[in-house]
């Protein structure tokens, strides 16, 4: 098991140090000169030149390269040319808002999936499962980002239980600020939930139906007795998966989300350092995200082999 | 044969929606690229039938260009995906487990470390936002989808006897790819095709709406919400109309991809008798 | 006691089984015979209760004065596992993947509540002991896909019986084995059935298991008991039509002519054929497993060899290097003197020379295409396709039965024996001097096999063929070869004249082979000449 996650480990480490040559490639060396990028057009010789300097631009590819890696990896991600603060402190920051923000929708739209998919596998092709099947196609039809406008509109601006965007901050308690990111949330998790109650369904329709389950019925299980004991953690190999591809997907949403809400996350911060051509700010903000997607596949590898003990032995 | 009522009813919704977006190439109810203040935020009536926005421009002409764009993007990026996927994926299961296939995958899981819009933040911070950065954005996403599914089709198919019989009969792996496993998964490519279509309008909507899609003046669904949010306490119309036109046109695709796949699964058909 | 009542069951008012009449004695083996959708299995899912969705049932199956179709599911669930136990014929998909053994046995007895968690261990444990899982190479942490087919069938067993059943019911339970595995597993419910004295019903498609097994025996034709009674009676007398046909299919010797020719045809040359196994880590070496080790034989002009063994012994491998389809690590292979290179451009004139027929007729066909195109792929091999390519197609559908608008049909609206027949139509059209026939009648029911091996008999006497027959059922190669090769952990052990190596075997696998080759009396033969 150790082994097997070590080599998990070591395969996922390469893909983020590939993954971090393709950023820094992209926003580096093709756009020609950073600093003169970030200056605009009008700018002075002199001012791209200070700034060159101050990015350390004047070194050679590699050296940067490894300079801005090895920063990184303590915990320097360079200065913000707007801000004129650490990025790591901006993203600390900022991150106390998108991190749990995801994390409230990824609870929320399992908690969701989780018995309404064993639900609708349960009773499969009576009218509550045609129903639910119905509701989770209209659920995965609808844009995140409209939904929330419509939460807005109905829990906001009509009926006035929450208020339509802005975040407290952790410090006026976590009432507070759990309500402020409830609204976000739900909008985030139910069009997820729905894919996730999907996958769940069919995953379950589909292990319920291997000789296992036949040789449980077998022994006397009742039908019940099947599902819980031998369908559901069989069911659960397709259903991990989806929830780690949703992660990445909560994790953009996010982004998107924040911008109707008005929340000071990381999403905020990266149209920001856009609009203002902060590369440095973009560029570190990316390296995160990726670092986020690839640490959360580890974590569903990790899963997977708790959950299956003949991908144990494989690396 | 008897066709799936959801094949129907998504095939319907999402013949509206192309039909509408190729007649605005030729017609739309009014000029969307003409501003007429005094006309602005019209409610619905015989001229406007959907209610003009802040610029008094025709919202119904709007949405069907909007379609337009929406189908567009997606459209191309899907064609991207199967462009460079489905070969790639052939491929990779044609030499299964050499260094080609091994470069695949792990080029495959390198782009699925990089959703969508990271691809797009990427992009637009460097040639900054339009209507071909979110093609891209979601094009290179569909790459290692179209890649995963045509290897996995691919690699099953590859066991199987009739590909052996082509190996004896001395077919080499590119004709055997294209003659055998090509034609064979094809029914998982069109299934999988309309699930990426819906996704792109999905995306493109999304990128649209944060501003790293398509600018105005084109107009799409999505830049019409980012408009319309804020109005949303004076005119809510504006907000529910472009969310319903996402809705409807990817709840067709959907239900139409879903009905494809009963129809063209050989399984799902035979166990239906 | 259990008996069956005219039992019937329908789906959608087709009728599957009807009027199924059946005693089951305790302390007895029944034996229940049949070709596949006869509906011996769906007999005993009634039985069960297990019965998919949409299937009714009639009549009754009393277990005692219980009649186990009437009963609310509530009771059959405390009657399945307790008083019934069931294995099926797949032990590779038929235990939890991700449940150790242990769990798997003991769930049987906490389901049922006859003990707590430790007590249903220990017991697991005496009923793994029992059925040959000893404790030190099988602990109760050994999880389903550390262990072989015979070992999981094993399992399956220890589960079924572990609550000491009045019936146990085995539906083809060693039909995915080797002979030998069969043996053994076929020896374990003999074992169980003494001390236990419980019923046995034994599902099966192979007489001879029956004949080796069975006190009882009951024939079904679809969906209908046409013949039953004591065993030896039974096949002594064969009153009803369908058993005499089904006898004389599982033993049908093909009337053949010696014709081979001294002159060799195919000649392997100490092939060794190496496999690369997974990698261990990601900079792990590979390792490599050898399938094939040394293999030398030929193959003459006109002959039929057999090669036998058991699965994973290296046939396969073997089979794949002589078509070219993977590289040798070590000797040749040469056909008419002309060495077979597998690579990317293959050398037509050899190749066409040597086709080749698979098992699975299901897979051997590309679905999309019409028989024509499937029939005339292997022309491939020409420089240029023919000119009369029709009219070749309609010859070499002629030679295996099938009329020629078969051409224009796709291959779905054919039965199993027509595939398999369209498959040989497909390895004749390049007019082959050596036909391999990989297993090539295996999947097929006793009387198809029957058909298509005099089939293979009479096309290898008009076009001179010589056959390399691949399989793992003794009984047919004894049938249709004029030599036979024994081969055990790629290594070929025996080698000689087809008789005199099943009457006289010299190596010990063979003869273990032989021993475990389940064959019907001689005796009781005598009086079934028809």
């Amino acid at each position: 098991m150790l082994r097997f996650a070590l080599n998990r480990a070591l395969s996922l480490g390469l893909s983020l140090l590939v993954a971090s040559v393709v950023i820094f490639a992209v926003i580096e060396v093709i756009p020609g000169d950073p600093a003169a990028f970030m200056l605009g057009l009008n700018a002075q010789p002199e001012a791209v030149e200070a700034l060159r300097d101050q990015l350390g631009l004047n070194g050679s590819l590699i050296s940067r390269y490894l300079g801005w890696l090895g920063g990184m990896l303590t915990g320097d991600f360079g200065v913000s040319y707007t801000y004129k603060v650490p990025v790591s402190e901006l993203i600390l920051q900022r991150l106390w808002v998108s991190l749990p923000l995801a994390l409230y929708a990824l609870i929320l739209s399992t908690l969701i999936a989780f018995p309404v998919g064993l639900i609708a596998a349960a009773r499969r092709g009576s009218a509550t499962d045609y129903g639910i099947m119905g509701a989770t196609q209209l659920g995965i039809a609808v844009p995140n980002f409209w939904f929330a406008m419509l939460l807005v509109l109905v829990f906001a601006v009509n009926l006035r239980w929450f208020s339509a965007g802005g975040f407290p901050g952790w410090d006026a308690g976590i009432g507070p600020a759990l309500k402020a990111l409830t609204l976000p949330a739900v909008a985030l998790a139910l069009p997820q939930a729905s894919i996730l109650a999907r996958v769940m369904r069919s995953a379950l329709i589909e292990t319920l139906g291997q000789d296992y389950i036949r040789t449980a019925r077998a022994k006397g299980l009742t039908r019940r007795q099947a599902t819980t004991r031998h369908a559901l953690r069989n069911a659960m190999i397709p259903v991990l998966t989806i929830i780690g591809l949703q992660f990445s997907f909560l994790l953009a949403g996010a982004i998107i989300i924040e911008n109707v809400f008005y929340l000071p996350g990381l999403g905020r911060l990266i149209f920001q350092g856009i609009t203002q051509r902060d590369l440095i700010v973009v560029e570190s903000l990316v390296m995160i995200l990726v670092f986020a997607v690839i640490l959360v596949t580890f974590l569903v590898d990790i899963a997977y082999a708790a959950v299956d003990p003949r991908l144990r032995r494989r690396a | 044969m008897r066709l799936p009522a959801q094949l129907i009813l998504g095939g319907v919704l999402t013949a509206l929606f192309l039909a509408a977006a190729l007649i605005s190439f030729v017609w739309t109810p009014h000029d969307v690229a003409s501003l007429s203040i005094p006309d602005k935020l019209q409610d619905p009536s015989a001229t406007y039938w959907l209610g003009t926005d802040h610029f008094g421009r025709d919202t119904l002409s709007m949405l069907m260009v909007g379609a337009r764009t929406s189908i567009a993007v997606a459209l191309v990026a899907v064609g991207i995906g199967i462009g460079l996927g489905v070969p790639l994926g052939l491929l990779a299961a044609a030499y299964r487990g050499s260094l080609l296939d091994e470069v695949v995958m792990r080029g495959n899981d390198l782009i699925f470390a990089f959703p969508a819009l990271v691809i797009a933040i990427l992009i637009t911070a460097v040639f900054g936002p339009s209507a071909l950065n979110a093609i891209l954005a979601i094009g290179i996403f569909n790459i290692p989808v179209f890649a995963r599914v045509t290897r996995g089709g691919a690699l099953s198919l590859w066991t199987l006897d009739y590909v052996l019989a082509a190996r004896v009969a001395g077919k080499g792996r590119f004709r055997i790819s294209y003659e055998h496993i090509l034609p064979n998964i094809l029914n998982l490519l069109i299934v999988q095709g309309t699930i990426q279509f819906s996704l792109g309008i999905l995306a493109e909507a999304a990128l649209s709406y944060i501003g790293l899609g398509a600018q105005p003046p084109l107009p799409s669904w999505g830049r019409m919400l980012a408009d319309a949010q804020t109005m949303i306490y004076t005119d809510a119309r504006l907000a529910i109309l472009p969310g319903l036109a996402i809705v409807a046109m990817v709840l067709g695709l959907n239900l139409m991809g879903d009905g494809l796949r009963d129809v063209l699964d050989p399984r799902v058909r035979r166990a239906r008798g | 006691m259990i008996r069956l009542d005219r039992l019937s069951v329908s789906v959608h008012g087709l009728p599957i089984l009807r009027d199924v009449t059946l005693e089951i004695a305790p302390g007895k083996v029944t034996g229940l015979v049949g070709e596949s959708g006869s509906g011996k299995s769906m007999t005993a899912l009634a039985m069960m209760g297990l019965l998919p969705q949409g299937f009714v049932t009639n009549g009754h199956a009393w277990l005692d004065d219980r009649d186990l179709t009437t009963l609310p599911e509530r009771e059959m669930c405390r009657l399945r596992g307790n008083r019934v136990g069931m294995i099926f014929q797949e032990p590779m998909t038929a235990l939890n993947p991700v449940r150790c053994i242990g769990d798997q046995v003991a769930e049987t007895l906490i389901i049922h509540g006859k003990a707590n968690r430790a007590d249903a261990m220990d017991i697991a444990r005496q009923r793994l002991d029992r059925v040959g899982l000893p404790d030190d190479r099988f602990p109760l942490t050994r999880y389903p896909h550390e262990l072989s087919g015979g070992q999981r069938q094993r399992v399956c067993i220890a589960m079924a019986v572990a609550l000491n059943p009045k019936l146990l019911i085995a539906d083809e339970p060693t039909t995915a084995l080797d002979v030998t595995t069969q043996a053994q597993i076929l020896d374990l419910l003999k074992g169980l059935v003494e001390e236990e004295g419980m019923s046995l019903l034994l599902i099966t498609h192979d007489l001879a298991v029956v004949a080796d097994m069975a006190d009882h025996v009951a024939v079904m034709q679809e969906g209908e008991i046409v013949e039953q009674g004591p065993t030896e009676v039974l096949f002594r007398t064969m009153a009803h039509p369908y058993t005499r046909k089904l006898f004389a299919a599982s033993s049908h010797q093909p009337a053949r002519v010696a014709q081979a020719e001294d002159v060799p045809l195919l000649s392997v040359e100490g092939a060794v054929r190496d496999y690369p196994t997974a990698r261990k880590g990601v900079f792990g070496r590979p390792g490599s497993f050898r399938a094939v080790d040394d293999v030398s034989f030929s193959v003459n002009r006109g002959e039929s060899l057999g090669l036998v063994g058991e699965s994973g012994c290296g046939k396969s491998t073997l089979t794949r290097a002589i078509l070219g389809l993977d590289a040798l690590q070590g000797g040749s292979i040469r056909l008419d003197g002309q060495e077979i290179h597998a690579g990317p451009h293959p050398d037509g004139a050899i190749r066409r020379r040597m086709q080749v027929v698979f098992q699975d007729p299901y897979g051997s066909f590309n679905p999309r295409w019409r028989v024509e195109r499937l029939v005339a792929e292997p022309f491939h091999l020409m420089d240029t396709r023919p000119p009369d390519t029709r009219d070749r197609v309609a010859t070499a559908l002629g030679d295996v039965g099938l009329p020629p608008e078969a051409m224009e049909r796709y291959i779905h609206e054919f039965s199993g024996g027509q595939r398999q027949r369209i498959a040989i139509a497909r390895a004749l059209i390049t007019n082959p001097d050596l036909i391999i026939l990989d297993e090539a009648v295996s999947a097929l029911d006793v009387s198809i096999r029957a058909q298509i091996l005099d089939l293979l008999a009479k096309l290898q006497r008009e076009h001179g063929l010589a056959y390399l027959f691949i399989s793992h059922d003794l009984s047919v190669v004894r049938a249709i070869t004029d030599r036979v090769m024994v081969m055990q952990a790629g290594r070929i052990v025996e080698e000689g004249a087809t008789d005199k190596v099943f009457t006289d075997p010299q190596h010990d696998y063979t003869r273990t082979l032989i021993a475990a080759t389940p064959v019907i009396p001689a005796a009781w033969q005598g009086e079934s000449d028809d």
